[in-house]
């Protein structure tokens, strides 16, 4: 094999390291904490679009985590406190210019903090690892506005519909708001802040007095660099959710995933109002070095590793 | 026929869309946030030449199509068709019509060897050499001595095919032409 060798430069080695550092000064200089959650748990994520790596064990399969989210919320619930965390983690299936089945991310969530506390303080992070840019503020229903002319709110399917597939060949009644969203970031340059977004793509953001998830990203170039939300804290709309995603999941024949009993204990012992956001550092890293593709800031991207 | 997947497109794989051969150009995985993820792909249909951008779902799969490049070599115009022959030692013939020759019958001479794409064993293009070396037929007299002021004028090939050249250029010549654009490029040397 000649295909041994990174395919990274050193200079993005060393980008990565100070970049990690600065990550950690960050944090630590705000009082937070940084933690170690596992890897392989035997509950993951329930998202349709998440795809879990099943690992065998005996007793039962275990996944590699989609994020560390779960385990985060459980320290949460008994030890409210800011905390941080820098970790792989692993998606199933995702692989190209800019996905990584497994990459690096770093997440952190801050007790009593609202969405918009944390995407601030999500701004002042960017600032501080990649660089300092104006922000423009904006919401998923302005941006689909103003790339296809599209209402949210009064809207019908067939008009979503209409715009998707002149997006993309492949959209259906199910996939074009995700299909308009991704086709209007993708215009986007500098750095976006998105809030607002419908109920529907809530994951397990908790909902917004205006019906809307209340969660946000940051974009930057159109590439989504960060995410987070105020975090869903009732238990039994946590099962809920985990049971609509499931048959969503058997109506594409995609495996069911449980509804992790832990963490649902763990809402229902009374995690107290916190929100959390997750960072793609390698995406961060990418775009500081100008690159253009994840495998170029990568020691070992899937292709090689 | 095989299916592929959209996790193994990969430029230069050759696949069946809409009934035509295609080649991806150009192969990107997408996921936007939450959504499903899919693939956006660049493909050259075969026998058009003209290029197509769609988008596929993941795990969807499109059939692959049996596309073959081979070299071969053109024999004649027999005034209807023109025929070439496998240059693998088979001497197998194919005969090849006006349309799916398209520019190319504007650059080869008997002899000469092209690239041609085969699919299901029939001829659906045919790539020319990129230089060819052919002979004015017809052009104004040349202007002696004029290679300064670069202007040029028309000239009929022996194939047929009308290119600009350079004033000085007299009939009998033979010339190098570039096939990618159809300009001239030089006096054949030797």
């Amino acid at each position: 094999m000649s295909d041994f060798k990174p395919g990274c430069d050193t200079q993005a080695l060393e980008a990565r390291a100070r970049m990690l550092k600065a990550a950690r000064e960050f944090f630590d200089s705000r009082g937070y904490l940084e933690v170690q959650t596992p890897s392989l748990s035997r509950n993951t994520a329930s998202d349709p679009f998440l795809g879990s790596f099943e690992v065998c064990e005996v007793g039962g399969p275990r996944y590699l985590q989609t994020s560390p989210e779960f385990h985060m919320k459980r320290l949460l619930a008994t030890a409210p406190r800011p905390i941080y965390q820098i970790c792989g983690a692993f998606r199933k299936g995702e692989t190209g210019r800019l996905h990584n089945s497994e990459f690096t991310i770093l997440e952190y969530y801050a007790p009593s903090a609202s969405a918009t506390d944390m995407a601030q303080l999500t701004c002042a992070l960017i600032d501080k690892l990649y660089k300092p840019e104006e922000i423009r503020r904006t919401s998923y229903r302005e941006l689909v506005q103003e790339a296809y002319g599209l209402e949210v709110s009064t809207a019908g399917p067939e008009q979503f519909l209409e715009a998707a597939r002149g997006v993309a060949t492949h959209a259906d009644a199910h996939n074009a708001l995700d299909v308009l969203y991704d086709g209007a970031l993708s215009d986007l340059s500098g750095r976006v802040l998105v809030q607002g977004f419908p109920a529907s793509l809530a994951s397990l953001a908790a909902i917004a007095e205006d019906g809307s998830a209340d969660r946000f990203e940051v974009i930057i170039n159109g590439i989504e660099i960060a995410n987070g939300c105020q975090e869903l804290l009732d238990a039994d709309e946590f099962k809920q959710r985990v049971d609509y995603d499931n048959a969503v999941r058997h109506l594409k024949g995609l495996p069911q995933i449980e509804c992790d009993p832990r963490l649902k204990a763990a809402l229902s012992s009374g995690l107290a109002p916190v929100s959390g956001v997750a960072l793609g550092l390698d995406r961060l890293l990418m775009l500081k070095l100008g690159k253009q593709h994840l495998s170029e800031v990568l020691a070992f991207s899937d292709e090689i590793a | 026929m095989a299916n592929i997947p959209t996790n193994e497109f990969r430029p230069g794989l050759r696949v069946l869309l809409d009934g035509d051969p295609c080649v991806i150009v150009e192969s990107e995985f997408v996921k936007p946030g939450k959504g499903q993820a899919f693939t956006r792909v660049r493909l050259r249909n075969l026998i058009t030449s003209r290029v197509w951008e769609r988008t596929f779902k993941s795990g969807e799969s499109i059939p692959s199509a049996d596309v073959l490049e081979v070299t071969m070599q053109y024999l004649y115009f027999d005034g209807d068709t023109y025929h070439f022959m496998l240059d693998d030692g088979s001497y197998e013939q194919m005969e090849v019509d006006e349309k799916t020759l398209g520019e190319a019958r504007h650059w080869i001479q008997e002899e000469d060897l092209c690239e041609v794409v085969l699919w299901n064993g029939r001829p659906i293009s045919i790539m020319p050499p990129t230089f060819v070396e052919l002979q004015v037929a017809q052009t104004d007299p040349g202007v002696r001595g004029d290679t300064a002021t670069g202007g040029t004028k028309p000239a009929i090939l022996s194939t047929g095919a009308s290119v600009r050249v350079p004033l000085f250029i007299e009939q009998g010549e033979v010339l190098r032409i570039d096939t990618r654009t159809g300009e001239y490029v030089g006096r054949a040397k030797g």
